[in-house]
């Protein structure tokens, strides 16, 4: 395993295997110029008054190509076959009766693909997982082209063959040849620019923080009802009403988390970039769930300790777990899981830093 | 088939009678009417004491969704509970900032309730009630969130159009309430609105008394028509009744589409989309409970509908190029797709069948191929339903 230090060397990327994508097309998103997250603001008439009317390009492209790959039998099941409950209790967890995923702890990311726990770039002896690209345009709107060479600078999507939920995917940032290697602001602007324009309030975006990872990668899936942990009221700790943005803690929530809140997602991006790359720095492991239309990041903050045997996927910690066996999936309690999420929870005190932290970070790109 | 006005007219009169409009408008109160059953859940009725508090006339808002009320300042976690309180199909009351035609946002207390049908249980209408708070800075808002400061904004800002507090050099102090959310003191130029408010108890029994006062309208005027309701919901009797917020998801799909329900004799359909009735040129009413056999003619080849016979005992998905026929005769060729979709317990709720033309299969639609656009609509369904009856048996707070 590598540790943090080696990895630090480099900047934002390096080589990390092989990946050449000469001759391979497939369809290509490129996002419309006029962007949200460059107009810096989500406030117009239009984007509230016409959002969720119908689905949007991209919606379209991501939900044709996933059931393409699920009529010609790409997955290990079909996971809408997966019978699913909310948890009595006040929390509402939501649990899943899965026994083609992997472990409890974490869904087994496809066939050969699972060293470690880490997604590996086997997929190009079966191409038909990369599903399309998605890359900046210079269009005004966005536009789809049906086949196309992956461009610099762009995300690839390919399906997870074990999905946790319908339209499970995986966003890998890819630049010439290159996989990114840390999460830096222009990958998390990419990611966060699918779940605005994807447009659906079902859409959630993941990002696991994994120190031993040869490269990252973001998830997203459709949840047709909230996780959880968005349910949940919070405490607001940092505000900067000049360019409008919040950070939160949430209450009352069994693993610590923050939320972020902007209209603004350039600035958001930069400063939940900058904290990721500081909470590298402090070997503190972190995971990333993205809702409402990109609007909110909530970051979840779990310890790394030599007793924690396994971490937990960002949407364990937003309240929704994989069960593999009947019986497990039955006597699920509230209580067990708010157990499960606690004791991966980093302690008060380092909770206390990583909230200084953020509002150092913050202020520095608000003033 | 029903102009789209007609339908928003008749989701009143037909349940109430022509009389209830009347009626409606002689209380006081400002509320609108929404009907979940027709795409968008639009407006279909909101009283005169609302266009005035809101400054719209009656036309700019009939036909529309709720949210055109909602801007930058409006919570984005109140929405949501809003949107799960519609989901679930219960009341609701909560604070929230809306924004009138001038673009000057408010806090009201937002109280909304589901009417249903005495007849099968079903929710016809969302009754919501708005009541302005006197403006009274607290330090709780009505989720229960603490905040240290209060806060106030320019009030150029929220004097401006809404358009215009997106363009102008101001854009970053307008966004900042959309965070719901406190300014710093030294900002504070002019009092405009406080980031949290409560209603006091006065205005949460002025809401309450005034959704009394129109359900007891609703249900007066329902007896007109024979089409009872009411405000409690009585046990779910209707079979092969799709739920409001499953109808109130599958509108946003834009496709042509059917929801066969498995489960009943004869496999009725349960749901069609604008677009099939625009595809066969039925209305709503003449397909409603029928097995999508009417759709095929004398032209039609048996062995098509045997292979769609066939998946459909075999729960599997296929698609067939079949010949149909639309109401006034004429037939067309359509490339069917068909799939089985299941709800949260993992067992097959309905089938979908998934029209598309085949003369119309090059037609453009932003570079998705129509094959695309049918897959789409698929997988929009297996999400709108993947959710259904989940946690039956638990209980709901």
């Amino acid at each position: 395993m590598v540790t943090v230090d080696q990895l630090q060397g480099d900047n934002f990327s390096s080589q990390c295997g092989p990946l050449s994508l000469k001759g391979v097309r497939i369809p290509l998103y490129r996002f419309g110029c006029n962007s949200v997250l460059d107009d810096g603001c989500v406030g117009g008439d239009a984007c509230f008054s016409e959002e969720e009317e119908e689905q949007s390009l991209l919606d379209s492209i991501l939900l044709a190509q996933w059931e393409d790959r699920m009529w010609k039998g790409l997955f290990r099941y079909d996971v809408t076959t997966s019978e699913i409950k909310v948890i009595d209790g006040r929390r509402k967890f939501i649990a899943q009766f899965n026994e083609g995923c992997g472990t409890d702890c974490i869904p087994k990311l496809g066939k050969s693909k699972i060293s470690q726990g880490l997604f590996e770039f086997s997929w190009l002896d079966r191409q038909e997982e990369l599903l399309f690209s998605v890359a900046r345009g210079e269009q005004s709107n966005p536009e789809l082209v049906l086949a196309a060479d992956v461009p610099d600078s762009a995300l690839l999507i390919t399906v997870n063959a074990s999905p946790v939920e319908y339209g499970h995917v995986f966003l890998i940032p890819y630049c010439s040849n290159i996989l990114y290697q840390f999460l830096d602001a222009k990958s998390l602007e990419l990611a966060l620019c699918v779940a605005v324009e994807v447009k659906n309030y079902s859409f959630r975006l993941f990002y696991d923080y994994s120190p031993s990872a040869s490269h990252i990668y973001f998830q997203a899936c459709y949840f047709q009802i909230p996780l959880p942990v968005e349910f949940m009221p919070s405490d607001t700790f940092f505000i900067d009403g000049q360019k409008g943005m919040l950070i939160s803690s949430v209450a009352d929530y069994p693993i610590k988390t923050l939320v972020f809140e902007s209209n603004h997602f350039k600035l958001m991006l930069e400063v939940v970039a900058e904290i990721c790359s500081s909470l590298r720095g402090k070997l503190i492991l972190y995971n990333l769930l993205i809702s409402d239309h990109g609007r909110k990041i909530f970051l979840f903050l779990q310890q790394q300790t030599s007793k924690t045997s396994c971490t937990l996927s960002a949407w364990e910690c937003g309240g929704y777990f994989l069960f593999k066996s009947r019986s497990a999936f039955d006597q699920s309690t509230e209580k067990n899981l708010l157990k499960q999420l606690s004791t991966v929870s980093i302690d008060e005190e380092g909770f206390q830093a990583v909230k200084l932290l953020c509002s150092n970070i913050a202020s520095k790109f608000t003033s | 088939m029903e102009s789209e006005s007609g339908l928003l007219e008749q989701s009143i009169n037909s349940r109430y009678s022509l009389w209830v409009q009347e009626a409606l408008n002689e209380l006081p109160d400002s509320f609108t009417v929404t009907d979940p059953y027709i795409s968008g859940q639009p407006i279909v009725f909101a009283s005169k004491g609302f266009l005035k508090m809101m400054g719209y006339s009656k036309t700019e808002v009939i036909g529309r969704n709720g949210r055109i009320f909602q801007g930058p300042g409006t919570c984005r976690r109140s929405v949501m509970e809003i949107r799960e309180a519609i989901r679930e199909e219960r009341g609701i009351q909560i604070n929230l900032v809306n924004y009138r035609r001038d673009g000057t946002p408010f806090w009201m207390l937002f109280h909304m309730c589901p009417v249903f049908s005495k007849e099968d249980g079903r929710v016809i209408h969302f009754v919501a009630v708005q009541v302005p708070i006197l403006r009274k800075p607290r330090r709780r808002n009505g989720v229960g969130l603490v905040y240290e400061e209060e806060s106030r904004v320019n009030e150029s800002v929220y004097g401006s159009c809404r358009r215009e507090v997106c363009s102008d050099s101001l854009v970053d102090l307008g966004s900042a309430l959309s965070l719901e959310c406190a300014l710093d003191d030294a900002d504070n130029r002019g009092l405009e609105i406080e980031e949290t408010c409560e209603a006091s108890e006065l205005e949460k029994q002025r809401a309450a008394s005034s959704m009394n006062n129109i359900l007891s309208v609703l249900t007066h005027y329902s007896e007109l028509t024979g089409r009872l309701v009411c405000g409690k919901r009585c046990n779910l009797t209707g079979v092969g009744l799709l739920s409001s917020s499953l109808n109130i998801s599958l509108g946003r799909i834009k496709q042509s589409f059917v929801l066969t329900d498995p489960h009943l004799p004869d496999m009725p359909i349960v749901y069609a989309s604008e677009a099939f009735f625009k595809l066969t040129g039925y209305a709503r009413h003449e397909v409603m409970g029928r097995n999508c056999r009417f759709l095929s003619g004398e032209d039609t080849d048996s062995s098509a509908t045997y292979r769609i016979k066939e998946s459909v005992q075999n729960e599997k998905a296929c698609t067939v190029r079949i010949l149909n026929y639309r109401k006034d005769k004429s037939s067309f060729w359509n490339l069917l797709h068909v799939s089985p979709i299941r709800n949260a317990s993992g067992k097959i709720a309905y089938f979908v069948g998934v029209q598309m033309e085949e003369a119309c299969k090059n037609q453009d639609g932003h570079g998705l191929s129509p094959e695309m656009r049918q897959l789409s609509a698929v997988g929009a369904v297996r999400i709108a339903v993947r959710s259904l009856s989940m946690g039956a048996g638990t209980s709901k707070s």
